[in-house]
């Protein structure tokens, strides 16, 4: 498969009142034509801002650095070439989407705006083009359902707005950061079956954003795990889910209700570090159950694996 | 029994989309009648806009019912005080202009009891395993899942019979979602409060219940033991719910 985005040691730091506060590491992964790359970890890892600076939309006087960062072909040479690549190649659907929409406009409108400005479309194209993607995203009738206001419209028709929104600008990305969060569990599936069969058609590749573990597992063709701001594990999905190798994607994984749980679940022990006080050494150690004598002095690097993965622990340490 | 509701029903006026539109009325819930037991969990699913939240609202008596009654049994002599609510979003269930002390001590005084205060916060904390310290601090420093834990305190300062939890889990990650559902299982076997557990996710409402009653637009279309409903589910709804269930 081709690869459609790069990213090589990406940095984030993100302005504080007490100065700046590192919020992503050394992030390295790319995006192939039609994968979908779920990113799994708990809140305030660093998820969405790594997302984030793929389309420069952190808060302003942020800081994003890396050493490489391709796509298309196209090589940025700075965090504000990635603005030029938004709507234009990448598209992003975020969480909330009632949030992500103007109250005052009708849904078709705003679909006409993106096509018009992103495709270059005249108006009579926009709209009869409009049309056909709010029905293409399920959102039938069309010529109906255009005309609503996001207020008068479902959370999970909204969220359908927000495909047929990325749909509108063709990208090559789709940066889908909990698409499903707040909806439902069948709603979920449904969204999940719609992105992950468009994604199938027009060959997008997808970086989808997740806590949901279980969601990840039904869409994800690979993986990557992230903790305090860093990728600890990465590798095929079915790998990743089903035999984990770093020690937080076995706590997080051994955290999901089993339908045969009685009794006390399991937990992670302690919480997430707080980006200002990270341990030294690996972050995950004082949560680990089976740190060794060096987890608390250096940061383990990443070690490859078979099958293509790559875990960031001493316990997969490789010579 | 420890609460019985009879033919619950509340209709919203929704406004029309322009102002000249007239209001629209919309049944949320409809001739709901359910009975919690002492001591007993009892699950509500449903998929999202079933009524849910509206018919925790209405236990609350945070809303009024447009029609139907809530019976109050002999264990709940001051329902303002005895059914406490625990919220789905722990990042705004909290005043961020007061500390997290402050905020637990609030319904203390509204009920009078603010003689042990200091007392009844330490056993809440120590309760849902939080350090007092936590008090001096306001709600913007905690995680999610601390203020989940800080939100379930404050339901329990009171000392309610019965805990209405509007899915309490839905915000958290999988690591706090086990452990905040750990904490009310516990505080259930330690204090003997009542559960009323609300919500879409049917392997939480499997754990957690004992009984469940399954809605579907504004009104209850099944509701049994939790193991008969979900091995023999025999309405469409249930059924589409443990078909999604099983599909993630």
């Amino acid at each position: 498969m081709k690869e459609i985005l790069r990213v090589e040691n990406l940095t984030v730091r993100l302005p504080q009142p007490d100065g700046m506060m590192t919020v992503a590491r050394d992030v390295s992964f790319s995006l192939h034509e039609g994968e979908i790359l779920c990113c799994v970890g708990e809140s305030g890892c660093g998820k969405t801002t790594t997302a984030l600076a793929l389309t420069d939309l952190l808060p302003e006087h942020s800081r994003v650095s890396f050493d490489r960062l391709v796509f298309n072909g196209h090589v940025a040479q700075d965090a504000t070439t990635c603005a030029s690549w938004r709507g234009q190649g990448i598209a992003n659907i975020f969480q909330e989407a009632s949030a992500h929409l103007d109250p005052l406009f009708c849904v078709g409108a705003q679909v006409r705006e993106t096509l018009i400005t992103t495709r270059g479309l005249d108006e009579e194209a926009a709209h009869a083009e409009a049309r056909r993607l709010l029905d293409r995203v399920g959102l039938k009738p069309a010529e109906d359902v255009e005309r609503f206001y996001p207020h008068q419209l479902s959370g999970g028709m909204n969220q359908r707005v927000l495909v047929a929104l990325a749909l509108a600008c063709a990208p090559r990305v789709l940066i889908a950061d909990e698409p499903t969060t707040g909806l439902d569990q069948a709603l979920r599936l449904e969204l999940a079956g719609l992105i992950k069969g468009l994604a199938a058609e027009k060959g997008w590749a997808v970086l989808w954003i997740t806590h949901d573990i279980d969601l990840a597992e039904v869409v994800a063709d690979r993986a990557m795990v992230m903790y305090a701001g860093r990728i600890v594990e990465e590798g095929k999905a079915q790998d990743v889910f089903t035999s984990p190798l770093h020690p937080y994607t076995q706590a997080l994984l051994a955290c999901r209700l089993r339908k045969d749980a009685a009794g006390r679940l399991p937990s992670i022990y302690g919480e997430v570090p707080n980006f200002r006080a990270l341990p030294a050494g690996c972050a995950f150690h004082p949560r680990c159950a089976q740190r060794l004598k060096e987890c608390d002095k250096t940061i383990p690097e990443t070690f490859p694996q078979a099958g293509g993965r790559k875990v960031r622990c001493y316990l997969r340490r490789t010579v | 029994m420890l609460l019985a509701t009879n033919r619950l029903t509340k209709v919203y006026q929704v406004p029309g989309s322009v102002f000249w539109q007239p209001p629209r009325s919309r049944t949320a819930l409809k001739d709901v009648s359910l009975a919690v037991e002492e001591g007993e969990t009892l699950g509500i699913v449903g998929a999202s806009g079933c009524g849910k939240t509206t018919l925790a609202h209405l236990l609350c008596r945070l809303i009024a019912p447009t029609s139907g009654r809530i019976t109050y049994g002999l264990g709940l002599t001051d329902p303002a005080r005895d059914i406490q609510l625990i919220s789905q979003n722990p990042y705004d269930a909290f005043d961020p202009f007061l500390t997290v002390g402050e905020s637990l001590e609030e319904p203390l005084r509204i009920h009078g009891l603010r003689k042990a205060a200091r007392d009844r916060i330490g056993q809440a904390l120590a309760d849902v395993r939080l350090d007092f310290d936590v008090t001096a601090h306001r709600p913007q420093a905690l995680s999610g899942g601390q203020r989940q834990r800080a939100a379930l305190a404050r339901a329990l300062v009171c000392g309610p019979k019965l805990l209405v939890c509007d899915e309490p889990t839905s915000a958290l990650d999988l690591s706090v979602q086990a452990d905040i559902l750990n904490n009310l299982a516990e505080l259930k076997e330690k204090r003997g409060v009542a559960l009323l557990f609300i919500s879409h996710d049917l392997d939480i409402i499997r754990h957690v219940s004992d009984r469940i009653c399954v809605m579907g637009s504004g009104i209850i279309v099944e509701e049994g033991m939790t193991g008969d409903v979900l091995a023999r589910p025999r309405h469409p709804v249930t059924r589409g719910l443990l078909d999604a269930a099983r599909r993630t």
